[in-house]
């Protein structure tokens, strides 16, 4: 089995997984109130976040612990949160998408491609650019549905078409001159974060909520975990797989728009390099809120996990080349976590 | 050669978590015997077999002793390959994109000496070996995803004689044999028979009493995770016996569930059924009839359940329940069960539940879309109707949240039926329900499927267990050759089983 190729349900250890509807009907001699190993494996990671803050805070007291540190540690991460959202709805169905990235790029530099460039009023470029999101994610749906493509195949190859398409329109230039005042929809402080913070969050609150309590969801876990089983209690599999591609390349195509917005304009190159920690989160999340689940708030968590360890290690004074390796380590990391979960009690 | 016994365990204990699935356990399988182990669903037999094989690691100070030699605290697969131990697991553990040779050799590669390459000429060869040793005709270079299940296990059987060294060894058999019919199972009797009495031993698993106390010398009973009675000489004990010992409480005759049918309108009419196998099948059942269908294996009638249910399209074939009438060629599970049709297949694992899951999503799967609104599922109903099936049919532990994996083999087949019962079908279509069942289990699904029809639900059970069909069903068909060759309307035990030989003679005396 391939790596990365996702059982979108990691069996967490035992008796982790608790569907609110369970615990209120159980003896109550067999059931303490509190479960220590449950809440420890539920909430390590974010445990092991406080930690690395008191470490880093202790290592350099003037630095780290200050309210610009804070800020940008949470003002920074809103693309990854909306391409971890995106790969995570593709991950759930059992599927993956390694052209969320490419796809949010490609938007991304259509909004300033099409109103700069080519005069199109704003409102209009970004429809498009995320229209354009959709297709994408509806043509690769297709070709692994439909046409038995491997997703591996069909995503990589996309992703790099479509960096290629990129670089084309706009002429292998970084294309800027969105006015500020659009960058408003992104910027706009509220609380002292902006404004695309709160739209990740919300973003990850509504799929968090989607997979859980919702028909929709709950259909969407079972093709992952178990397609047949889902097909037998008369699912559509395939509108779900497909759909799921589409859904996660038009957040991934939101993303873009959001991207352009706050950057005044998008380099087209650059879409590549958030990949990975897209991927990492979304593997790391799997280890809190739902152990062994893919899962939305998890993934939240994750990514501004990961996003405090970088930035501590950078104002340690390590620059550039640590992103590369502290990323990488932490998707190997975090699947090797879901692997050794999933291997300890799998069982028939 | 040694003189100590193939297998000894001294104070083996696994805990999971606070569940202690084995206590304390103390078993000795010696040279030369076949030694049954039985238990009630959950009683921790696979357990037992996954500690010995090295997949779980077993609680502190429990010793495995394999032919003299103590096995480290978790047993180590190359260590009890060397040591000759073969072990067939419940689910088979089969490889299903790969062919029956390779399966087979699996963990034993003929390597050639400098390359190091497989060397698969003679690994098919030598899966022909095993394979005739069992009598079985399987192409060895099938895919093992196209076999039946009766077949598949053979497969495992064969790879495990294939590990297995002559004059010495173990052979464990986690209900390996619940799928065979009953001719391929008197050829394993004697192959298995064959390897013990040449200084090899066997620890066989089943449910099958009737089995244990054809097929053992010896036989001990788990219960709760630890062992009742100590080992006793088979031939000491009786089939009832034995019964109470494991489910700790005397158990009443299998009573004949079959209810009566109401008279009136058939409820189901299938006209020109035909799929893979199946040529061209009509039959009809009424409301509150329970009808069986079986026959030799090839014969088409395990498809029955899935075509009627849209899981498999028909090659051609309508179905007419409640004077609804449904295109079997086209219709698929969505519209059967839109219609009232419910399924509950044969393999659990790939198409009855998924393991990761809990109990409690699982169960209300089918129902989510229709019971809960389109915002939100709703936790109050979810709730009511996993207590309902968790107590109806016994399941243990009875909790909701837990992964279906963690649950042994017979609670996950309980799962898997009152997630479609709770649906309250119109037609009920079952393969092979009983299986992996122990018997008080086995009664409590009897009775679920009797008193599925005595609702009004039409049933139809496929099923190669005579006395399944006999306990449950109203009337059987036997089919061969994908057709219909004898309805026997008061079914016995005896009298499925000569309707299915008989034509399987009939049908040997044509091509001869
Ligand atoms: N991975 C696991 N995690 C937690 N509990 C488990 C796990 N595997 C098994 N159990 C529990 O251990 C007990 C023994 O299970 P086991 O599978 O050994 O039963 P069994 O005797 O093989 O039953 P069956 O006849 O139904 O196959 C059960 O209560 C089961 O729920
Ligand atoms: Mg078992």
């Amino acid at each position: 089995m391939s790596q990365i190729t996702p059982s979108s349900e990691l069996p967490g250890p035992p008796a982790d997984d608790v569907m609110p509807i369970a615990a209120a009907n159980e003896t109550p001699a067999r059931r303490p109130s509190f479960d220590r190993r449950r809440f420890v494996s539920r909430y390590a990671l974010v445990g092991l976040w406080l930690l690395m803050a008191l470490v880093y805070g202790v290592l350099m007291p003037d630095t780290f612990l200050q309210t610009a540190t804070l800020r940008s540690i949470f003002a920074s991460q809103q693309v990854l949160v909306f391409l971890a959202i995106a790969a995570l709805v593709t991950f759930v169905v059992g599927e993956f998408d390694l052209s969320v990235a490419a796809t949010m790029g490609l938007a991304a530099t259509l909004v300033p491609v099409l109103s700069v460039l080519h005069g199109w009023s704003l409102s209009l470029a970004c429809v498009v650019a995320v229209l354009c999101a959709s297709l994408v994610g509806l043509v690769n749906g297709l070709l692994v549905v439909k046409v038995g493509v491997e997703a591996l195949i069909v995503t990589l190859g996309s992703s790099t078409l479509l960096l290629g398409l990129a670089s084309l329109i706009s002429k292998q230039a970084t294309v800027s001159g969105l006015p500020t005042s659009f960058g408003d929809i992104a910027l706009v402080e509220i609380g002292g974060l902006p404004i695309s913070f709160y739209y990740g969050v919300v973003l990850a609150l509504i799929a968090g909520y989607v997979l859980t309590f919702t028909p929709l969801g709950r259909h969407m876990t079972f093709v992952g975990a178990n397609r047949e089983v889902a097909r037998l209690a008369g699912i559509g599999i395939d509108r779900l797989r497909v759909g799921a591609f589409v859904t996660g390349s038009t957040i991934a195509g939101v993303g873009g728009v959001l991207v352009a917005a706050s950057a005044g304009g998008y380099d087209s190159t650059s879409s590549p390099t958030y990949l990975l920690p897209a991927f990492a989160s979304v593997f790391l999340g799997t280890a809190v809120v739902r152990p062994g689940r893919f899962n939305a708030i998890g993934t939240l968590v994750a990514i501004y996990f990961l996003a405090t360890g970088i930035l501590g290690l950078q104002l340690l004074g390590y620059t550039g080349w640590i992103e590369n390796v502290f990323y990488g380590t932490a998707l190997i990391v975090a699947v090797a976590i879901s692997t050794i979960v999933r291997r300890r009690t799998a069982s028939t | 050669m040694s003189s100590a016994p193939p297998l000894e365990l001294v104070g083996l204990s696994k805990s999971f978590g606070t569940v202690k699935a084995l206590h304390g356990v103390d078993l000795s399988v010696r040279r030369g015997e076949i030694h049954g182990l039985v238990g009630q669903n959950g009683s921790g037999k696979s357990t037992l077999v996954k500690v010995l094989s090295g997949y779980h690691a077993p609680d502190r100070g429990g010793v495995i002793k394999v032919d003299g030699h103590v096995l480290g605290s978790q047993a180590k697969l190359r260590h009890l390959r060397d040591a000759g131990v073969a072990i067939v697991h419940q689910d088979l553990g089969l490889v299903l994109e790969k062919t029956v040779a390779e399966n087979i050799a699996v963990g034993s590669f003929s390597a050639g000496r400098f390359s190091r390459r497989v060397d698969w000429r003679r690994e098919q060869q030598r899966a022909a070996e095993v394979l005739d040793r069992l009598e079985s005709a399987i192409d060895p270079r099938a895919p093992v995803g196209d076999l039946d299940v009766a077949d598949r296990s053979i497969v495992a059987i064969a790879r495990a004689l294939r590990a297995q060294r002559p004059g010495r060894g173990l052979i464990v058999l986690d209900e390996s044999t619940r799928a065979l019919p009953k001719h391929a199972l008197e050829d394993f009797y004697r192959a298995l028979r064959g390897v013990v009495s040449a200084g090899g031993a066997a620890l066989m698993i089943s449910h099958n009493l009737e089995e244990v106390m054809q097929v053992t010398d010896r036989v001990t009973a788990l219960r709760g995770g630890a062992i009742v009675g100590g080992t006793v000489p088979t031939s000491a004990t009786t089939e009832r016996e034995l019964a109470e010992r494991m489910l700790g409480r005397a158990i009443e005759e299998l009573v004949h569930t079959v209810g009566d049918v109401a008279s009136g309108d058939d409820r189901l009419v299938v006209e020109g059924l035909a799929g893979r196998l199946l040529a061209g099948v009509d039959l009809t059942v009424q409301p509150g009839e329970v009808l069986g269908v079986t026959g030799v294996a090839g014969a088409g009638w395990d498809e029955l359940p899935y075509l009627l249910t849209g899981a498999r399209p028909a090659r051609s074939g309508t179905l007419l329940l409640d004077g609804e009438r449904l295109d079997l060629t086209s219709a698929g599970p969505a519209r059967c069960i839109a219609a009232g049709i419910a399924l509950v297949p044969e393999h659990r694992i790939a198409d009855g539940v998924a393991v990761t899951l809990s109990v409690a999503d699982n169960i209300t799967l089918p129902r989510v879309g229709s019971n809960g609104k389109p915002w939100r599922i709703g936790s109050r109903w979810q709730q009511t109707e996993t207590q309902d099936v968790l107590a109806a049919l016994d399941v243990r532990p009875r909790r909701a949240d837990v992964p279906v994996g963690q649950l042994s083999g017979g609670n996950q087949q309980k799962v898997m039926l009152g997630k479609w019962l709770q649906g309250r079908p119109r037609l009920l279509a079952l393969h092979e329900p009983t299986q992996a069942v122990d018997v008080g289990a086995r009664q409590d699904i009897l009775r679920a499927i009797a008193a599925t029809a005595s609702r009004g639900v039409a049933v139809v059970v496929a099923s190669i267990q005579p006395a399944d069909l006999a306990a449950v069903c109203n009337r059987v068909l036997v089919l061969h050759e994908g057709r219909v060759t004898s309805e026997i309307s008061a079914p016995t035990e005896d009298g499925i089983v000569e309707a299915v030989y008989a034509g399987r003679l009939m049908l040997s005396a044509h091509e001869g």
